[in-house]
């Protein structure tokens, strides 16, 4: 009879602490859906009066009087995302192949902790670097050599910023990409006489194609979203920019600075919320784009 | 004697010039974050003294010390890992051990990763919406904690959900076999096993949960308060976010510049303190556990 009881009560504790684990997960799985939710909702009252698509495609900005058009900031964060794409992206891969395929082991292993510090280092560190070395950089040295003035605050240092903040995050996808890629591939093509350049080029980018180019879908959802580095150096000016070197105003910028009065003005937390989700919706498709990329290029080998 | 045709020494000529950049620009990558750390510790090593740990911001912030703050994301990391520690673990556990059907176990994944995805600033924007507004929780460190908790969950639980990951089948076999239920098994078999890697993860978390801004922007940070919080409805002063008022909208950048540094030189010391403290822990749990 003991032992009966005793088997009851283990199967009773199993079955709560089990639902306690579902009630974890379920909550997690909720968060999702009530950020969409409660996002679609709050904007509406906007998209309610205006059609989207003018939303998108105006210009005039002036929530005193009740225009929001968001081309500027959604113009200003496509730049900076580019630029800092552009100027990431050569480093990442070089860096990822000259430590995975051809250095020495020890290099990899020096690297690795070097990388997560740089990925650790929160974001505001990296705006006060900009404040205090890129701009001055861009306004002394890269602005008159252009012949242009420019008070340094600009799209391109943004861009700068925001590249060296996604360089540590690319590069850690692609070294496990590419240390996953099987020897075999590699140990082939060299066997048939090709140089490690000829192998690396022509096998292991070829391998890792679908790879690279998700991590760089990665990397640009996660620049996408970067607020507080890009807001300190980026000038948030809301015109659209004409050039690398005038001040921009992405999307995130705009909302971190305009939390304090959006209750003061009607709609203006409506317009916020609204750019919360056009931001949140497009970080999700490049996100998932990416990683549909990967699972797909996995079935197909 | 024949000679590599020219197409041969060409190829070997590419490869050289190829590796050689590559080489110098891995370095370069080194450089960045030698450079941004040597200035930033050269300049803040100055600044700071016991008196700057310890006393309270003067005269607009450009005097005095930083010691609310410092409190201030103490608060905001204890409250942030009380809430996600147990609900990101305690998911992580369902998701790896209970769920077996391919169809829920991928729409979890997405879900998982879409919340990883979220920018921080639309959390924080949410954060304000719910437990600032719509909970009535008020600009507080309780709101602050759940917004920074929710940034850091799907964190947790992918870490924990790896750390599980690797504890061998076999050992699970062998609680089963003993007559352990799906339960004991977990608690006295699994868990320990995977223990320093969930632990690792979680400290990890910490470092980042530190040195975020923009979820607290709206939630709990304020911009000047000298005072220490009495409870968990109070605003605080929060490092990062100290960090960014003081170097872009201080009343006087020039004189604020040298707090700047050392608030900068603290939060870089807390998140590289937490790496090794993370990887010493795992490593000597790791051999712990290796020996029972």
């Amino acid at each position: 009879m003991k032992f009966r009881f005793f088997d009851i009560s283990r199967k009773l504790r199993n079955s709560i602490h089990t639902s306690w684990m579902i009630a974890c997960l379920s909550l997690v799985l909720l968060i999702p859906m009530v950020l969409t939710i409660g996002l679609a909702i709050k904007s509406f009252p906007l998209l309610a009066q205006h059609p989207l698509l003018s939303l998108l495609f105006s210009s005039n900005w002036k929530p005193l009087s009740g225009q929001f058009g968001f081309y500027p900031f959604i113009l200003s964060s496509i730049w900076v995302t580019l630029l800092a794409l552009l100027f990431s992206v050569p480093i990442c891969l070089l860096t990822s192949i000259h430590l995975t395929q051809y250095a020495k082991k020890w290099v990899l292993k020096i690297m690795q902790p070097v990388i997560d510090i740089l990925a650790g280092i929160p974001s505001v560190i990296y705006g006060v670097w900009g404040i205090l070395v890129v701009i001055p950089f861009i306004s002394d040295h890269v602005a008159p050599f252009l012949g242009k003035s420019s008070s340094g605050y600009s799209i391109l240092a943004g861009s700068i910023v925001l590249s060296i903040m996604i360089i540590p995050f690319i590069l850690n996808i692609l070294i496990e990409l590419f240390n996953n890629i099987p020897v075999e591939l590699s140990e082939a093509s060299l066997s048939l006489g090709a140089t490690r350049w000829q192998t690396i080029k022509f096998v292991v980018l070829k391998k890792g194609l679908p790879g690279i180019i998700s991590s760089f879908g990665l990397g640009m959802s996660r620049a996408f979203g970067e607020t507080i580095a890009v807001l300190m150096v980026v000038g948030n000016v809301a015109k659209v920019p004409t050039g690398i070197l005038q001040p921009g105003y992405p999307l995130p910028a705009l909302i971190a600075n305009n939390y304090g009065e959006m209750m003061s003005i009607p709609q203006y937390d409506a317009a916020l919320m609204l750019s919360a989700f056009i931001l949140f919706v497009v970080v999700l498709f490049f996100n998932a784009g990416s990683r549909l990329l990967i699972i797909r290029s996995g079935k197909h080998n | 004697m024949d000679w590599p045709k020219k197409s041969e020494r060409n190829k070997n000529l590419k490869q050289i010039i190829a590796f050689t950049s590559f080489k110098l620009l891995s370095y370069a990558v080194v450089m960045i974050l030698f450079l941004i750390l040597a200035q930033i510790v050269f300049k803040g090593f100055s600044v700071i003294s016991w008196e700057f740990l310890t006393a309270m911001p003067e005269d607009g912030m450009t005097k005095g010390g930083i010691f609310p703050a410092i409190v201030g994301t103490f608060y905001l990391v204890l409250g942030s890992m009380i809430f996600a520690f147990p609900i990101g673990v305690l998911s992580a556990i369902y998701i790896n051990e209970y769920t077996k059907d391919s169809f829920y176990k991928r729409f979890i994944k997405l879900m998982t990763n879409s919340l990883a995805g979220i920018p921080s600033i639309v959390f924080g924007l949410f954060g304000m919406t719910l437990f600032v507004n719509t909970l009535g929780f008020g600009d507080s460190i309780l709101a602050g904690s759940l917004t920074l908790g929710l940034l850091t969950l799907p964190v947790v639980i992918r870490t924990t959900e790896e750390a599980l990951k690797s504890v061998d089948d076999s050992f699970r076999h062998g609680g089963y076999a003993l007559g352990a239920t799906k339960l004991q098994t977990i608690r006295r078999v699994v868990l320990p096993i995977a223990f320093p890697n969930i632990i690792t993860g979680l400290i990890l978390s910490i470092g980042r949960v530190s040195g975020e801004t923009a979820p607290i922007l709206f939630t709990v940070a304020a911009y000047f308060l000298p005072k220490l919080p009495s409870g968990i409805f109070d605003q605080v002063m929060a490092l990062p976010y100290h960090l960014y008022v003081i170097s872009t909208s201080g009343t006087n950048v020039a004189e604020s510049q040298p707090i700047a540094y050392g608030t900068a030189l603290v939060l870089i010391m807390i998140v590289l303190l937490v790496n090794i403290a993370a990887n010493t822990l795992r490593r000597y749990l790791g051999k712990k556990v290796k020996m029972n």
